[in-house]
C-alpha cells in the first residue's frame, strides 16, 4: 500500500528526515517510536503533505502512485488520513458542516454520488457511536473549547467518516487520561480491517497496549534505526531510548 | 495637480450655486444651514494632510463632474427579500418617498423643514466635520422620524437609499431619528447605486435616544457598484439608553464611514460591530469615535475586515473617556485578514483616557488566513479555494451571528460567502 523509499526531507535549511525507508501493507499496523526530535511528527506531516516540508530525495508510493508532489487534499481523497497531534480550533466552523463538505469531496473523487442530508446524518450517527462523541459537540465550532480527549475523539470520528485506506495517528495518546485513551483506541480498533492500514506515531508504549502493532520501528536522527515487533515497544518502555542512541552513535562513530 | 485644482474650483462654484437655490427655497432652514455651509467653505474638503484623512484621499473622486440636482430615477427599486413586512422609507437620488406608508400614531415622519423651531434648535447641530457640514447644508430633503414615548416596534424600519441618476451625481440624504422615552426600534439603512455612473453619496444619519430608548441599527453598503459613499452616523445617548450598530460594507469605489457614539448620560450601553470586505481596487475606511462623557457607561466594539486583490482598508477607533466618566467599561477590537499580497490595512486604535477608575482594552490584528487551519481542512480532502472560503466565512460569522433579524442574517451570510 505504502512504499517509502529513502525519503529525505527538510524544513528551511534543516534536514530532519535523512533516508527513511518503510513499507506498509494492507491490514497492518505499524508503530513509529523514537525520542523527542527524532523526526516522528515530520514523517507524519510529510506523508499528509504539509507544505513547509521539502522532500529533497527519495519517493513515496501510495497504491502505486507517487504522492510526493500531491496536494494535501488529493492525498486525502486518495485515502490518506492524518489524526493531528494538536487538532486545530476553528471558531465559526462546525465539525458537522465541514465534514459534510469533506465527505462529499472524497466521494466525488471515488466516483460516488454526494450524500444527501438524511444519508449524511445516518452515516454520522453510526460513526458517532463508534467513538462515543455527542452530536452537540459536533455542532459546535470545531474543537473550540474542547477538552484534550474530546479533540482526539473528534479526530477519530473524522477518520471514521472518511474511511481512509491509510490512517496516520500522530501522538494521539498525548494529553489523554487512561479512560479517554481507551475510548480513542477502541474507536481505532473498530475501524481496523484487512483492507486498511494504520501508522501509530507515539513516544510512549502505553497506546500500543490498546492498538497492538504488527511492527514497531524506532526513528532516531531522521532514520529508522531498529525494527521489531510489539516486544520492542515494551523493551523501550523499560529501558528508555539511550541504548538505541548509543548503538546508533557507536556504529556511526 | 493643476487639473484637480480647477475641477475643485468648479465643484465649489456648483456647490455655491446649488446652496443658494436650496437656502432661498427653504427660508425656515436657511439660518441653520447657512452656518454649516460657511464652516464647510472655510476649510473645504479634507485632504490627506488632515490626520483624520491620512489614508483616504478624496481628490480622486472629487476631481470629477457631478450633477448636484436630483434627477428622477432611471430605474425602479425592488426591495430585497428581507424587507417584507417592514416599514419602508425610500430615498431616491436624495428625495424621499413615504407614499403608501401605513403609519401608526406612534411614529411620525415629516420633512425636517416642517418641524418646530424648538426642535430645529435642538437637532440642528453645528457639525465639526466638513462633510457633515456639507451634508447639513445641502440636504434639502432631510427627514425627521419620531418614535413616540412607550412605543416598541416589532418590525424594523427599512430606509433604502437608491442612486439611479441620468448622469453622475452627488447626493446628500439626511435622516434624523428621535426615539422618545422608553421606546425600542430597529433601523436598516441600505445604500445602493445603479452600475451606470460613479456617483458620490454624502449621507448623514443621527439618532437621539432619550431615557430608556433601545436602538438596533444596521448600515448596509453592499450594492454601491462603482459609486462612493461618505457616511456620518451619530448616536446621542441619554440615561439608560442602549444602542447597537453594525455596518456591513462590500461594495463601492471609496467608502468612508464616520461613526460617533456620544454617551452623554449614565448607565448607557453601546455595541459597535463592523464587517467589511474589500476587493479589486476598493477602499474602505471606518472611523469610529466613542465618547464616554459621564460615569457608568459601557462600549464594546468589534470590527472585522477581509481584504483581497489591490483593495485597501482603514480602521481608526477612538475611545474618549472624559474626566467625569469613572467606572467606564470600553472595549475595542479590530481584526483583519489579507487575502492577497497587494491588499493593505491601516489600523489605529486611539485611546484618550482622562479618568482613572476605568476598564479599557483594545487590540488590532492584521494577518493572513491561518496556514495551520488551511492545512487541517485540506488534509480532510477539501481543496484550497474551498478551504479559504470556509475560513473567511467563519471569520465573518462572529459579526453576522449577532444580527437579530433572521432574514437579514441569512441575506448577509449568503452575501459574504461569495
Amino acid at each position: 500500500m505504502l512504499v517509502i523509499d529513502n525519503i529525505h526531507a527538510r524544513i528551511g535549511e534543516k534536514e530532519i528526515l535523512r533516508g527513511v525507508t518503510l513499507e506498509v501493507k494492507a491490514g497492518e499496523v505499524h508503530a513509529i517510536m523514537g525520542p523527542n526530535g527524532s523526526g516522528k511528527s515530520t514523517l507524519a506531516s510529510v506523508l499528509a503533505g504539509r507544505e513547509e516540508y521539502e522532500i529533497t530525495e527519495g519517493s513515496i508510493l501510495f497504491n502505486g502512485k507517487n504522492i510526493a508532489d500531491m496536494s494535501p487534499e488529493d492525498r486525502a481523497r486518495e485515502g490518506i488520513f492524518l489524526a493531528f497531534q494538536y487538532p486545530i480550533e476553528i471558531p465559526g466552523v462546525s465539525t458537522i458542516n465541514f465534514m459534510k463538505t469533506a465527505v462529499n469531496e472524497v466521494r466525488k473523487h471515488r466516483g460516488l454520488e454526494p450524500l444527501d442530508a438524511p444519508a449524511f446524518l445516518q452515516l454520522m450517527k453510526e460513526k458517532m457511536e463508534l467513538v462515543e462523541i455527542s452530536q452537540s459537540l459536533l455542532k459546535r465550532s470545531l474543537n473550540e473549547g474542547f477538552s484534550g480527549g474530546e479533540k482526539k475523539r473528534n479526530e477519530i470520528f473524522q477518520m471514521a467518516m472518511l474511511e481512509p485506506k491509510l490512517a496516520i495517528l500522530d501522538e494521539t495518546d498525548s494529553g489523554l487520561d487512561i479512560d479517554a485513551l481507551k475510548i480513542v483506541a477502541n474507536g481505532v480498533n473498530k475501524l481496523r480491517n484487512k483492507d486498511n492500514a494504520i501508522i501509530v506515531v507515539t513516544h510512549y508504549q502505553r497506546l500500543l497496549d490498546y492498538i497492538v502493532p504488527d511492527f514497531v520501528h524506532v526513528l532516531y536522527n531522521g532514520k529508522i534505526v531498529k525494527t521489531g515487533t510489539k516486544e520492542l515497544a515494551l523493551e523501550l518502555e523499560a529501558k528508555g531510548y539511550d541504548w538505541i542512541k548509543n548503538e546508533y552513535n557507536n556504529v556511526n562513530a | 495637480m493643476m487639473n484637480s485644482a480647477i475641477a475643485n474650483i468648479s465643484l465649489f462654484d456648483s456647490l455655491r450655486a446649488r446652496f443658494a437655490e436650496i437656502s432661498d427655497s427653504n427660508p425656515v432652514l436657511k439660518p441653520y444651514i447657512e452656518k454649516n455651509f460657511q464652516n464647510f467653505l472655510a476649510k473645504g474638503f479634507p485632504t490627506i494632510k488632515n490626520e483624520e484623512w491620512k489614508y483616504t484621499d478624496l481628490q480622486k473622486i472629487l476631481n470629477r463632474n457631478y450633477s448636484l440636482r436630483s434627477s428622477s430615477p432611471t430605474q425602479s427599486i425592488s426591495p430585497k427579500a428581507f424587507l417584507q413586512n417592514a416599514l419602508h422609507i425610500s430615498f431616491v437620488n436624495s428625495a424621499f418617498n413615504t407614499d403608501n406608508l401605513a403609519l401608526s400614531k406612534n411614529i411620525s415622519i415629516q420633512p425636517l423643514s416642517q418641524t418646530t423651531q424648538e426642535r430645529l434648535d435642538k437637532y440642528f447641530s453645528i457639525h465639526q466635520n466638513a462633510l457633515a457640514q456639507l451634508n447639513s447644508a445641502m440636504a434639502e430633503n432631510a427627514l425627521l422620524i419620531t418614535i413616540k414615548k412607550n412605543t416598541h416596534l416589532q418590525e424594523p424600519i427599512i430606509v433604502t437609499y437608491t442612486i439611479s441618476p441620468d448622469s453622475p451625481c452627488m447626493v446628500f440624504p439626511r435622516l434624523l431619528v428621535v426615539m422618545e422615552e422608553n421606546t425600542s426600534a430597529s433601523f436598516i439603512e441600505s445604500f445602493s447605486a445603479d452600475g451606470l455612473h460613479a456617483s458620490l453619496i454624502v449621507s448623514s444619519t443621527e439618532f437621539y435616544l432619550q431615557q430608556n430608548a433601545n436602538l438596533i441599527h444596521y448600515l448596509l453598503q453592499l450594492d454601491l457598484q462603482q459609486s462612493s459613499h461618505i457616511s456620518h452616523t451619530a448616536i446621542f445617548h441619554e440615561q439608560k439608553s442602549n444602542s447597537s450598530t453594525t455596518v456591513f460594507t462590500g461594495s463601492g469605489e471609496l467608502v468612508r464611514n464616520n461613526l460617533l457614539i456620544d454617551l452623554l448620560s449614565q448607565y448607557s450601553e453601546t455595541t459597535l460591530y463592523g464587517l467589511y470586505f474589500g476587493n479589486k481596487t476598493s477602499h474602505i475606511d471606518n472611523h469610529t469615535t466613542v465618547r464616554h462623557a459621564v460615569s457608568n457607561s459601557l462600549s464594546n466594539e468589534l470590527y472585522k475586515g477581509i481584504i483581497n486583490d489591490e483593495a485597501s482598508a482603514v480602521f481608526n477607533g477612538k475611545i474618549i473617556v472624559q474626566p467625569d466618566a469613572q467606572k467606564t467599561n470600553a472595549f475595542q477590537s479590530n481584526k483583519n485578514i489579507l487575502l492577497s499580497p497587494n491588499a493593505t490595512v491601516n489600523a489605529k486604535p486611539q485611546l484618550e483616557i482622562f479618568a482613572n477608575d476605568v476598564k479599557c482594552s483594545h487590540g488590532a490584528t492584521t494577518g493572513r488566513l491561518d496556514e495551520e487551519a488551511l492545512f487541517y481542512l485540506r488534509s480532510r480532502g477539501i481543496d484550497k479555494i474551498q478551504a479559504q472560503a470556509i475560513l473567511v466565512k467563519a471569520f465573518a460569522h462572529e459579526i453576522i451571528e449577532n444580527v437579530h433579524l433572521p432574514e437579514l442574517q441569512t441575506y448577509l451570510a449568503e452575501h459574504f460567502q461569495n
